[in-house]
């Protein structure tokens, strides 16, 4: 005579059960659908500096990426440091360079797009929150160029950062949580950010370098 | 003493001393990984200032010996045992030689591994070559020493698949037990583990002798290989629950064998695709890749789950059959007082709480707010140390009284050490994820950044100290106890052990039973794991940064 099962020790029953954690998915999806996650959704271009050019990029937009090296990067981002340094070295940039583009948020745009602009730009005082202002940022063991940054609070940046040694990180510590961002060695990364509040921000490495690892770090005030 | 014990103290002595000499080795370098690791605990709470390359070393050698020697010595010693003792009649290790050779390729990779930390750049586990640049001699060392523990390993694992293989050609056996089919599928993923390290560690290792230019790629392999060393020893933690709850209560699955080798095999279908989530933070992964990685991710808990599922529903539906009352009071029938079932209990908690952690982590959009941060540390710390190394502990108390012929030292001392390292790991674990949500990075000797830091992350750091203490005391017993128990000339008579008289109804009469443990525990576990994700895009969308749509020019 077959006995009756209880549905909980069925096999069928239990098999079911195994994918319960699929379920979140839908929460995933109810939380996506709700505000924007400032953090999470930040543009994240990254271009790698070294291999050609990807077809995907802006043509006709002027000098092109390819085999652009660290070297370049760290050029643009010395004339960029002494273009907007202050007196005690800490750098306030005021020009602006990328207005923004609702549709510009292809990752693969960027191999050919603007390694050369920031020099072309011509500084246009900054105060116009709908265009963003590019940052240069180079991580190396162990310190950020520019050491620190003064930026304007609601002012959207570009941040066009690059690890010119080994892998960094270029993370921001925003009180009661990070932004953090992973930099890998001559792959040139760009985030569009606003920061909302006024305040001091540490800028520090996420990505184990060498021995003063903790040691690197930065400052970003925010007025 | 039991069947599985009995067939263990039969083995041939030179089957014994093989098993008892790896899992020697494993307790040692546990030993020596906690100690290792308190160090650098201590050095984030403030406590000590070791200098950074002796800092960093440490941390290295921490992570060396305790996530890869320990864990991969631990498992090869189970799992030649669980296949050596499967089945009745004259069991012995196939190709022992092999075996013994792998084992001994597994201890030469310790030391090339510790020569090569200690002479060069520590590099930490992960060994990037980048950072190598300046040694390339001492770093090719310690990728030797990765490249000698996957050959090892490989031979070990073969061994053991010969060992489950044996019987069936020699006729004594027609299909596999459940214990035999899972013991190969765990060589299996062993194998391709070592496959992943070979993978991530030899184009470094030719880089660094000469050969070859810089893998630029090293990270991918990396994270490849870190997801199989703490996934894939999931199905030799299930395998372990499977044989220990027969040993302890006698109560085998009420779902027949094929039932629980399907089960197995899902490890294979579901683990290895679902390793992208550790690269969500990589520069240049397209988005449609990370969206795809966390779609698999969802997946990864399956075999876990139904495994777990078979488990409890067995043991619930049986102890009602014995008169269990209540929602839980089948719990209060199982031997508590025993160090195995103290261990694997609590091994059940911290799956649940490591896994529950681990699915915020799966979701690419949280990358930004977690990825490498402490949350990292903090949840593996609870799968690695809380769930997996607690079973290899639970099943070495089963098996060395075995080996040896005699009992277990201190066993009432080692039925509570669970509870206390299950408490030192949620202070650590606990303090590790907050600290990760605050976004204090891993990896790190001093978090202060010359008083720039959070002041929470200095806090934070001091209960890591306090968990992480609690923690190595506890392991610390753990591996004296048992190294004592393996002594010769302690021994005591083994007394015979009677296994829980939990099996004695029929499965018929069990499955008539009601058994809603399993699917409570997937309640709350899945509303954990909500909570949790919910808690992390919260405090993301908190902070004051705002994302622009487009990069622009």
């Amino acid at each position: 005579m077959p006995i009756h099962r209880p549905f909980t020790t069925r096999r069928g029953f239990l098999a079911t059960l195994s994918f319960g954690a699929i379920s979140l998915y839908g929460v995933w999806e109810s939380l996506d659908t709700g505000a924007e996650p400032a953090a999470g959704a930040s543009h994240n271009g990254a271009h790698d500096a070294d291999p050609a050019p990807t077809a995907a990029g802006h043509e006709g937009h002027g000098a092109s990426d390819s085999g652009t090296s660290t070297k370049e990067f760290e050029r643009l981002a010395r004339e960029f440091i002494a273009r907007h340094a202050r007196a005690d070295g800490s750098v306030e940039p005021l020009g602006a360079a990328a207005p923004i583009s609702s549709d510009d948020d292809d990752m693969e745009h960027g191999a050919s797009h603007g390694m050369s602009h920031e020099a072309d730009a011509e500084p246009d005082g900054g105060d116009d929150a709908s265009v963003a202002i590019d940052v240069y940022l180079m991580a190396t063991q162990w310190a950020y160029e520019p050491a620190v940054l003064h930026l304007k609070a609601g002012q959207p940046y570009r941040f066009r950062m690059m690890a010119l040694d080994a892998s960094h990180g270029a993370s921001i510590q925003l009180g009661s949580g990070s932004h953090v961002i992973r930099l890998r060695r001559g792959v040139l990364v760009e985030r569009t950010m606003r920061l909302e509040g006024p305040g001091r921000y540490l800028l520090y490495c996420t990505v184990y370098c060498g021995a003063a690892h903790d040691r690197m770090s930065g400052m970003i005030m925010v007025s | 003493m039991t069947n599985f014990g009995a067939r263990l103290s039969a083995l041939p002595h030179a089957d014994r001393v093989l098993l008892k000499a790896m899992i020697a080795a494993a307790l040692g370098l546990l030993g020596l990984g906690v100690a290792l690791g308190l160090m650098t605990a201590l050095a984030r709470a403030g406590l000590i200032a070791p200098e950074p390359d002796q800092g960093y070393a440490a941390l290295t050698l921490h992570s060396t010996a305790a996530f890869f020697y320990w864990l991969y010595l631990g498992q090869s010693a189970l799992l030649l045992a669980f296949a050596a003792a499967d089945h009745t009649g004259p069991g012995r290790i196939a190709l022992a030689p092999l075996a013994w050779f792998g084992f001994a390729l597994m201890l030469v990779g310790f030391a090339l591994n510790a020569a090569g930390t200690l002479a060069g750049e520590p590099l930490l586990y992960d060994g990037p070559p980048e950072l190598a640049t300046e040694s390339r001699g001492a770093a090719g060392i310690f990728y030797l020493g990765y490249i000698a523990l996957a050959l090892g390993l490989i031979g070990v694992a073969s061994a053991a698949i010969a060992t489950a293989f044996a019987p069936k050609l020699a006729g004594r056996i027609g299909a596999w037990s459940t214990i035999s089919f899972g013991a190969v599928v765990w060589a299996g993923l062993l194998v391709v583990s070592a496959l992943a390290a070979l993978n991530a560690f030899l184009p470094a290792a030719i880089w660094a002798f000469g050969g070859g230019t810089l893998p630029i790629d090293h990270s991918v392999g990396w994270h490849l290989l870190f997801h199989n060393m703490h996934y894939l020893p999931l199905i030799g933690t299930l395998l372990t629950w499977y044989v220990l709850v027969g040993e302890l209560t006698g109560v085998t699955s009420l779902f027949g064998s094929r039932f629980s080798k399907l089960v197995f095999c899902l490890y294979l279908v579901f683990v290895p695709p679902t390793s992208l989530y550790h690269m969500f933070l990589e520069p240049g992964l397209a988005p449609i890749v990370r969206l795809i990685g966390s779609l698999l991710s969802l997946f990864i808990s399956v075999p876990t789950v139904a495994a777990f599922l078979l488990l409890i529903a067995s043991l619930e539906a049986s102890a009602r059959a014995r008169g269990a009352r209540g929602l839980f009071g089948w719990i209060g029938m199982l031997p508590w007082r025993d160090p195995a079932m103290s261990a694997i209990g609590m091994a059940v908690v911290n799956l649940a709480i490591g896994g529950a952690l681990s699915f915020v982590l799966i979701q690419e959009r949280l990358a930004p707010l977690l990825s490498d941060t402490f949350f990292v540390p903090g949840y593996f710390h609870f799968l690695t140390i809380g769930a997996v190394s607690l079973t290899l502990l639970a099943a070495f108390c089963r098996v060395i009284p075995a080996l040896n012929g005699g009992q277990l030292r201190l066993a009432s001392l080692l039925a509570r050490l669970p509870y206390a390292l299950t408490l030192g790991l949620i202070l650590f674990g606990g303090a590790g994820v907050l600290a990760g949500l605050r976004g204090m990075p891993r990896r790190v000797l001093d978090a202060g950044y010359d008083g720039a830091s959070p002041a929470v992350w200095a806090s934070l750091s001091t209960w890591l100290g306090v968990g992480g203490a609690i923690m190595t005391l506890a392991l610390a017993l753990y591996v004296g106890t048992l190294l004592v128990s393996l002594m010769p000339g302690r021994v005591r008579p083994m007394p015979t052990l009677t296994p829980h008289a939990l099996s004695t109804m029929t499965a018929d009469a069990a499955l008539s039973k009601p058994a809603w443990s399993g699917p409570l525990s997937v309640i709350v576990l899945v509303g954990a794991m909500v909570a949790l994700t919910i808690v992390a895009f919260r405090l993301m969308q908190s902070l004051p940064i705002a994302a622009i749509g487009g990069g622009g020019h």
